[in-house]
């Protein structure tokens, strides 16, 4: 049999004399082998439990984290202390003055109004930190109407400007409420001999006639601010209408006793004792038949006079007089 | 002394492939990836049988390889190193021959790298003539002597390839895959270097 000669080449290449490993050489081996397999790895149980930790550690990190940065999202965004507006604590009363201004304070204070009427809104939601100047005063009176209140009250935090336009409207609605006496009764402007007497003058005798600022006390309106007095309107002055005034529905003068015709003649009620009202007592003290009675008695016309007099006397009791007239000319 | 060993296609999980070679004789019967599987499962034994199989043809291909007994020594305790490391590793999808020559081979190109930069190709160039006389059976050893020393003069490259199919009994395809080149290559690097050990046995 011919072999090939590549075959021969290599089969005397396996045939030649070559090294054979040494016993120390394979003794070394070995042991590395063995020992190798005295060391084994750790147990797998060891690993799926390694496995199952960090898995397991994983998923708490991850729902940690996605609720701390929900808490921590409002330190976050907190501003610096140098903003006086979003430090400040929500009762506190320095306020910008441009968040009380004329022009803001009245919507600040319908806002701060809303939560309470609807109560729709929690206390948390409105707590915002890091938004524009005017959103922590908004935010601090929706919180807190009292507090805001308290603001517009403080004479701290009011400056000179927003206090004269709060005091101006104040005093405008006090002489609205004043004038609705004399709407009540459906005064008309007084035409004819009443004319002459003009609103100074009438003004000046309804003054002598009051005993204070009883009427605005009366019928003040229901906020619980006080205006200044050296700031605020003369508040008699819408009060006193130039014209007598009739007397309301139940009650009418007769027709030559008063000068201005009556917009609704009405037939002399019999007078009978009434107890002491305050709101009657006022309307009765602004009858401008009283003024005239003072403007008569301060002129001399005793003819008038004695025509007021009995007119009066007639129609108003005396409780509702006022005093000093009472005193002077219907003595008991 | 025969090298051919059978690959068995594995259906088995690795870890059930362990344990069954783990659970049978060690002997001759079994094949060297069988051997393998069971030292991964903690056979000594199989380790041993192994060991008896490849350890003097793996010294000897790495002694003519890098041509340095105690380079050589130092390759073979790290070949088998690295054998005994990747064990939980090993999958039988190729010949264990095949894996095993493959780190030594590896090993001792890199150390020849380390010693020779540059692997003097020059000699490809110098195409022996073997059609002069044929090659008659090589028997006495002198002839083997010639033979071996033919061999040391081969470039590194070209006595890889006759010293993996020699020593390793590996194929041409299985060789290429070792050296990381095209068959084709191996297959004309083994044409060059058994030209030149015809010739030197002449």
């Amino acid at each position: 049999m011919k072999r090939e000669p590549d075959e021969l080449v290599i089969d005397a290449l396996r045939r030649a004399p070559g090294p054979v490993p040494s016993a120390e050489l394979t003794a070394a081996v070995r042991a590395r082998a063995v020992a190798a397999l005295r060391r084994r790895g750790l147990p797998t149980w060891i690993n799926v439990a390694a496995a199952l930790v960090l898995v397991v550690g994983a998923a708490s990190w991850l729902r940690v984290a996605e609720r701390v940065p929900d808490a921590m999202a409002p330190m976050a965004t907190m501003p610096p202390p140098a903003s006086p507006l979003s430090t400040a604590p929500p009762s506190a009363p320095a306020v910008a003055p441009e968040a009380l201004s004329s022009e803001v304070l009245p919507a600040q204070m319908e806002r701060a109004r809303v939560p309470q009427k609807t109560g729709e809104e929690e206390p948390g939601e409105a707590i915002t930190f890091g938004t524009p100047a005017t959103t922590p005063a908004d935010s601090s009176l929706a919180d807190n109407p009292a507090s805001a209140t308290s603001r517009v009250q403080s004479p701290v935090s009011v400056s000179p400007e927003s206090l004269e336009s709060d005091l101006q409207r104040a005093d405008a609605a006090v002489a609205k409420r004043v004038e609705q006496p004399s709407d009540k009764l459906g005064v008309a402007r007084p035409e004819g001999p009443g004319a002459a007497l003009d609103d100074e003058t009438l003004a000046t005798a309804a003054q002598e006639s009051l005993p204070g600022p009883a009427p605005v006390v009366a019928d003040a309106p229901q906020e619980p601010f006080v205006p200044d007095p050296a700031l605020s309107l003369p508040v008699a002055k819408p009060a006193a209408p130039p014209a007598p005034a009739a007397p309301p529905s139940t009650k009418s003068a007769p027709a030559e006793l008063s000068p201005a015709p009556l917009s609704a003649p009405a037939p002399p009620e019999p007078v009978h004792e009434q107890p002491r009202d305050e709101a009657r007592t006022m309307d009765a003290q602004f009858d401008p038949r009283f003024a005239q009675l003072r403007t008569a008695l301060a002129t001399g016309d005793a003819e008038r006079v004695k025509a007021l007099l009995d007119a009066l006397k007639r129609e108003v009791p005396r409780e509702q007089w006022p005093s000093d007239l009472a005193e002077r000319h219907w003595p008991r | 002394m025969t090298y051919a060993t059978t690959l068995q296609p594995c259906f088995w999980p690795p870890h059930a492939t362990r344990y069954r070679a783990r659970m049978e004789p060690v002997g001759q019967d079994r094949s060297d990836e069988q051997l393998m599987l069971a030292y991964a499962a903690g056979d000594a034994r199989a380790f041993d049988a192994l060991y008896a199989r490849f350890a003097t043809r793996l010294l000897r291909y790495l002694t003519r390889l890098v041509q340095r007994p105690s380079v050589a020594e130092e390759l073979f305790q790290d070949t088998w190193q690295r054998a005994i490391d990747a064990r939980q590793r090993y999958q039988p999808t190729a010949r264990f021959a095949a894996w095993l020559f493959r780190i030594a081979h590896h090993l001792a190109i890199d150390h020849i790298r380390r010693e020779q930069p540059q692997v003097d190709v020059s000699v490809l160039a110098h195409f022996p003539d073997t059609s002069a006389a044929p090659l008659q059976a090589i028997e006495d050893e002198a002839q083997l002597q010639r033979l071996v020393d033919a061999l040391d003069t081969l470039p590194a490259e070209q006595r890889a390839v006759v010293l993996l199919r020699a020593e390793g009994d590996l194929t041409l395809e299985e060789i290429a895959a070792t050296m990381n080149t095209g068959r084709e290559t191996i297959k004309s690097r083994l044409r060059y270097a058994l030209a030149k050990l015809k010739e030197a046995l002449r």
